[in-house]
C-alpha cells in the first residue's frame, strides 16, 4: 500500500484471523449441533405427523366400517318399522273385516291407504268361482283393463296355476325366472306377491300385490304378511258367504214359519170355530132333549103311581124301565150341558179358601156303600197341615166322585183306592192322587182316556154301561181351577189318576178368561 | 284477552273429505264461526282447490297459510299421510300473512327482502314477536333467504322456518296461501301482540372419521375438498363398502349430512348434499364458509332425542316462566328416520316438559332456519339440515 496519501497503521491480523477462524469453527460447529438437533426434532415431528396421520387414516377407517355398519343398521331398522306399520295395517284390515258380513264391505276396506300403510304400490285382488272364472274386486295402482290381460295371459303360467292348486305364495323373490318376468311385464312392477285366496271349498281367488321399479325390493317378511292377509281375507269372504247362507236359510225358514204359523193359526181357528160349535149343538141340543125328557119321565112316573089307572105290573115294569133309562139319559145330557159350559167359559165358579180333607172324608163317606159292596177298601192320606186351597167344592167334589167312582168300577174285590194329598209349596199348589189296584190301562189307551165318549174296550165297561164322559169332565174342572190332570197305568196293577190344584185363584177376570181357553 | 287454539287431523284418502274432517276437529275446540288464521300441512296429493274450499267454507279463516310436507306433527301424533290443521282465534295476537311467488327469478336475499316487506306490509301492528315462513328451497339458498328476511324484519326477532317436501324422491312442494295453490314460492306468517316468543333449534350429528378442509366454496355450492371434487368425500366412505353415490337424494346423503366446523369447538354447521354436479362439486342449501374443516356426520336415536330435550330446555328458559300458547316444530325429515317409530316420543319430550294442553304443530322438512340472535342469545341465525327448530308463542 505505498505512496498512500494516509498514513497507514501496521497491524497485526493473525490473532484477528485466528480468532476469527475459531470462532467460525464455533460457530459452525454450533449450527452444526442446532442443524442436527433441528432435524432430530423434525424427524420427532414427521414421525409424530405420520403417526396422527396413521391415527387418522386408522379413524378414517373405522369410520368407514362404521358407515356400513350404520346403513346396515338403518335398514333393519327401517324394514323392522315398516314391518310393524305393516303388521298393524294388517291387524287394523282383519279386525275391519272381521267386523263385516258383506262381502262388498270387505273389499271397499281395501284401498289405496291400506296399500301404501303394506308398502305397496298395487293391490289386486281377484274372485273366483270354481269353474276359475275371475271377477276383479280390488285394483289399485293399475288400469282394470289391464289387470284382466295380465289375468287371461298368466292364466297360461304353470307356476301361477300350481299356486292356485296348492294355495302356495309366491313373489318375485321365489318365483322361476320365466313366471317373474312375465308378471313384472304384464303387471309392471318389479317386485311383487301373489297369494291365493284359499277356502274350505279350494281356491277362492288371488290377492296381488307389488311395487314399481324405483320402490325398495321386497323380502321374506313382505311374502308371509301377504299369505297371511290373504288368508284373512279369505276366512272373511268364507264368513261373508256363510253368514250370507245362513242369512238366506233363516230368511226362507222364518217364510216358511210364517207361512205355517199362519195356515196353523187358521186351522186352530177352524177347530176352535168347530168346537165351538159343537158345544154350542151339545148344548142346544141337550137342552132340547132334556125338556121332553122331563116330561117322559114325569108322565113315566104319573103312570107308575098309578093315579091315572091300574096298570098291570108287565107294564110297571117297563115304565121303571123308563124311568130308569130317562135317569141316565138325563145324567148323561147333564154332564153333556156340565162339559159344554166349562168349555165355553159359562160355568159360574163360587171359589173360596176351602179344608181339601174335609171334602174328601165326605166324599168317601158318601161313596162308602159301593165300596163296601165291591169289597175294595179306600184310603185318605192328607197331611194334617195341609193348607187351604181355593176352588168350587160342588166341582171339585165331582173330580173325585168320578175318580173314585171309576176306581171303584175296575178294582177287583180285595182290592184297594188310595187317596194321596201334597202340598207343594215352591210351586205353590197341591198334588192329589186317586190310585187303585185294579186292571189297569193298556197303554195305546191313556193317550185318550180324558176324550170324551172315549170307553176303554174292556169286560168291565162291556158289562156296566157308562158315558164316556166323567174324566173329560173332571179333566175340564180341573183345568178350569188352572191345574193339570193326566194319568199313568200299568196293566194287571193299577191306575193312578194325578191332578193339581193350585192354592190360590186368579183373579175373577183371569178366571173367566181362562176357564174357556183351558 | 283469550286466545283459542285448535287442531284437527285426518287421513281419509278423498282430499275434501279430509280437509272437512280435520277442519271440524279443530273447529270443535274453538267453537267460533270464523277464525284469524289456519296453519295447514298436508302431505302429497292432499293440496286441491275443493279441498282449500271446503277448509275455507268450515273455518272461514282471515288467513290460511301451508305446505307440503312428508308428514304432519300434531301433539303427540306423527302422521305420514293426510291433512293437519291449526286454527287460532285471539284478540291479543295479530297476525300478519304474505307469500311470495318466482323467487328463483330474485337472487336469495332479495327474496328474503322482498317476502320479509311483504309481511311487514300486510301486518297491521307495531309489535312483531315472531315470524314463521316456508320456502321452496330445496336447491335454493336458504341462509341468503334466511337473511333477506332479517334485512326486512330486522336481527332480533325470532323466526322460524323450514322447507316441506312431498319427498325426497320428488323435491317438490306446494304451498298455499289464502284460496291459492302455489310453487316456486314462499309463504308465511308475522305474529305481533301481546305475549313473547322464542325459537330454538338443536342437532344431534357428531363428527366421523377424519377432518377435511374445503378448499373451494362458491356461496352454497362446495367445489373442492382436500384439493379433490368434494363428491371424492362421499366416494371415500361409501363405494368401498360397495354402494353407488347417485345424483337423487338417497339415504346415504341424507343419513351422513356434511359437519362444518365453526369458530366454535365441537360445534358444526350441519349440511345436506342436496345435489351433485358434473364436476363433482356438492350443491347444498346454505352458504358455506371457505377454508373450514369438514366432517362426515353420523347419529342416532338417543341422540335425536336427546338435542330435542335440550332444544326444549332451551326453549323453556327463553321463554321465561311463561306458557306457550302453541309449539311449532320444523323437524328435519332425516331425524325422522332415524328415529323411526320412536320419532312420537320425541313430541312427548316437548309435551311432557311444557304441559299435554299445550298444542303442538308442525312438520318435518328437509331444511330448518331457526334465527337464534334474540336478546336472551348471541348465537348466529342459521339454516341447517338435520336439525329440530322449536317456536313458541306465548
Amino acid at each position: 500500500m505505498t505512496g498512500s496519501a494516509y498514513p497507514v497503521t501496521q497491524f497485526d491480523l493473525t490473532p484477528f484471523l485466528v480468532g476469527s477462524s475459531l470462532l467460525l469453527v464455533v460457530g459452525i460447529s454450533a449450527l452444526a449441533y442446532i442443524l442436527i438437533g433441528k432435524s432430530e426434532e423434525y424427524k420427532d415431528l414427521k414421525a409424530s405427523f405420520d403417526k396422527i396421520m396413521r391415527s387418522f387414516n386408522e379413524l378414517d377407517e373405522q369410520a368407514k366400517l362404521i358407515v356400513k355398519t350404520d346403513l346396515e343398521l338403518n335398514k333393519a331398522q327401517e324394514e323392522l318399522d315398516r314391518r310393524l306399520t305393516g303388521l298393524n295395517s294388517l291387524q287394523k284390515l282383519a279386525r275391519t273385516m272381521s267386523m263385516t258380513m258383506d262381502e262388498q264391505e270387505i273389499f271397499q276396506k281395501i284401498n289405496k291407504d291400506v296399500a301404501t300403510d303394506m308398502g305397496f304400490s298395487r293391490m289386486i285382488v281377484l274372485t273366483c268361482d270354481p269353474q276359475m272364472d275371475f271377477t276383479l274386486r280390488v285394483n289399485i295402482g293399475t288400469e282394470p283393463a289391464k289387470t284382466q290381460k295380465a289375468l287371461a295371459e298368466l292364466m297360461q303360467d304353470p307356476q301361477f296355476l300350481a299356486a292356485l292348486k296348492n294355495g302356495t305364495t309366491f313373489s318375485s323373490l321365489s318365483s322361476s325366472q320365466q313366471t317373474r318376468t312375465r308378471i313384472i311385464e304384464l303387471f309392471e312392477t318389479e317386485h311383487f306377491i301373489l297369494s291365493p285366496l284359499m277356502t274350505q271349498r279350494g281356491v277362492a281367488g288371488i290377492l296381488f300385490v307389488g311395487n314399481r321399479y324405483s320402490a325398495p325390493a321386497i323380502t321374506e317378511g313382505d311374502q308371509e304378511l301377504i299369505a297371511i292377509l290373504a288368508s284373512q281375507l279369505a276366512q272373511s269372504l268364507e264368513n261373508s258367504q256363510l253368514f250370507e247362507q245362513v242369512y238366506r236359510s233363516s230368511q226362507m225358514l222364518e217364510t216358511k214359519v210364517n207361512e205355517r204359523t199362519k195356515e196353523l193359526s187358521q186351522v186352530l181357528k177352524d177347530v176352535e170355530d168347530i168346537s165351538k160349535k159343537k158345544t154350542e149343538f151339545i148344548s142346544a141340543v141337550s137342552h132340547e132333549l132334556r125338556t121332553p125328557l122331563t116330561s117322559i119321565k114325569g108322565y113315566a112316573s104319573i103312570l107308575m103311581t098309578g093315579k091315572v089307572g091300574d096298570i098291570p105290573d108287565a107294564v110297571k115294569e117297563r115304565l121303571g124301565k123308563i124311568n130308569s133309562h130317562s135317569d141316565n139319559l138325563v145324567k148323561l145330557i147333564n154332564d153333556l150341558l156340565d162339559i159344554s159350559r166349562i168349555e165355553s167359559g159359562r160355568v159360574e165358579m163360587k171359589v173360596a179358601p176351602q179344608n181339601i180333607k174335609l171334602l174328601l172324608e165326605n166324599t168317601a163317606d158318601l161313596l162308602t156303600p159301593q165300596l163296601k159292596d165291591k169289597g175294595v177298601t179306600i184310603k185318605l192320606n192328607v197331611p194334617a197341615d195341609m193348607p187351604l186351597i181355593e176352588y168350587d167344592p160342588t166341582q171339585v167334589d165331582r173330580v173325585f166322585i168320578n175318580l173314585i167312582s171309576n176306581a171303584i168300577k175296575f178294582t177287583p174285590a180285595g182290592g184297594s183306592i188310595t187317596i194321596n194329598a201334597a202340598p207343594n209349596l215352591g210351586l205353590g199348589e197341591s198334588t192329589f192322587e186317586v190310585a187303585d189296584t185294579g186292571i189297569g190301562i193298556k197303554k195305546e189307551d191313556l193317550a185318550r182316556i180324558f176324550d170324551e165318549f172315549f170307553r176303554v174296550d174292556n169286560d168291565i165297561n162291556m158289562k156296566v154301561k157308562g158315558t164316556g164322559l166323567g174324566l173329560a169332565l173332571a179333566k175340564n174342572i180341573v183345568e178350569a181351577h188352572f191345574g193339570r190332570m193326566w194319568v199313568t197305568s200299568e196293566v194287571g196293577h193299577g191306575t193312578t189318576f194325578h191332578f193339581t190344584l193350585p192354592f190360590t185363584h186368579k183373579t175373577p177376570e183371569d178366571k173367566k178368561l181362562k176357564i174357556g181357553d183351558a | 284477552m283469550a286466545t283459542r287454539i285448535g287442531t284437527g287431523f285426518s287421513s281419509l284418502s278423498d282430499p275434501v273429505e279430509a280437509f272437512k274432517a280435520a277442519a271440524i276437529e279443530a273447529k270443535t275446540v274453538l267453537n267460533t264461526i270464523q277464525t284469524d288464521v289456519v296453519f295447514a300441512f298436508t302431505t302429497a296429493g292432499y293440496i286441491t282447490p275443493p279441498g282449500i274450499a271446503a277448509l275455507q267454507r268450515i273455518l272461514q279463516p282471515e288467513r290460511l297459510i301451508g305446505s307440503t310436507t312428508t308428514g304432519i306433527i300434531v301433539n303427540d301424533r306423527v302422521e305420514t299421510r293426510g291433512v293437519g290443521l291449526l286454527a287460532i282465534v285471539s284478540d291479543e295476537l295479530h297476525f300478519g300473512g304474505a307469500s311470495l311467488e318466482k323467487i328463483n327469478l330474485l337472487t336469495a336475499r332479495e327474496a328474503g327482502y322482498g317476502f320479509a316487506k311483504a309481511l311487514l306490509n300486510n301486518h297491521k301492528s307495531n309489535q312483531r314477536n315472531a315470524c314463521l315462513y316456508f320456502y321452496d328451497g330445496v336447491r335454493y339458498n336458504g341462509s341468503a333467504f334466511h337473511s333477506g328476511i332479517h334485512d326486512g324484519l330486522g336481527l332480533a326477532l325470532p323466526i322460524a322456518g323450514g322447507v316441506g317436501i312431498d319427498s325426497p324422491k320428488t323435491l317438490k312442494t306446494q304451498f298455499f296461501y289464502q284460496t291459492h295453490i302455489l310453487e316456486n314460492a314462499a309463504t308465511g306468517l308475522l305474529v305481533g301482540g301481546a305475549g313473547i316468543a322464542a325459537v330454538t333449534s338443536r342437532h344431534s350429528w357428531q363428527p366421523l372419521g377424519k377432518p377435511r378442509i374445503i378448499d373451494s366454496v362458491q356461496g352454497n355450492i362446495i367445489k373442492t375438498i382436500d384439493k379433490k371434487p368434494a363428491m371424492d368425500l362421499y366416494k371415500d366412505y361409501f363405494q368401498d363398502a360397495g354402494l353407488e353415490i347417485t345424483n337423487t337424494l338417497d339415504d346415504i346423503r341424507l343419513l351422513y349430512p356434511l359437519g362444518i366446523g365453526t369458530n366454535k369447538p365441537r360445534e358444526y354447521l350441519i349440511r345436506n348434499a342436496i345435489d351433485i354436479l358434473d364436476d363433482g362439486s356438492i350443491v347444498c342449501q346454505g352458504d358455506v364458509p371457505t377454508e373450514s374443516k369438514v366432517h362426515l356426520m353420523i347419529t342416532n336415536k338417543d341422540a335425536c332425542h336427546q338435542s330435542t330435550s335440550e332444544a326444549a330446555h332451551e326453549l323453556r328458559e327463553k321463554m321465561m316462566g311463561k306458557i306457550p300458547k302453541v309449539i311449532f316444530i320444523f323437524e328435519s325429515l332425516i331425524r325422522r328416520k332415524v328415529m323411526g317409530r320412536s320419532a312420537t316420543q320425541n313430541l312427548q319430550v316437548i309435551r311432557e316438559m311444557f304441559g299435554h294442553h299445550v298444542p303442538i304443530f308442525g312438520m318435518y322438512t328437509i331444511g330448518e332456519t331457526a334465527s337464534l340472535r334474540t336478546p336472551a342469545s348471541s348465537a348466529a341465525t342459521q339454516l341447517s339440515n338435520g336439525s329440530i327448530t322449536l317456536l313458541a308463542i306465548g
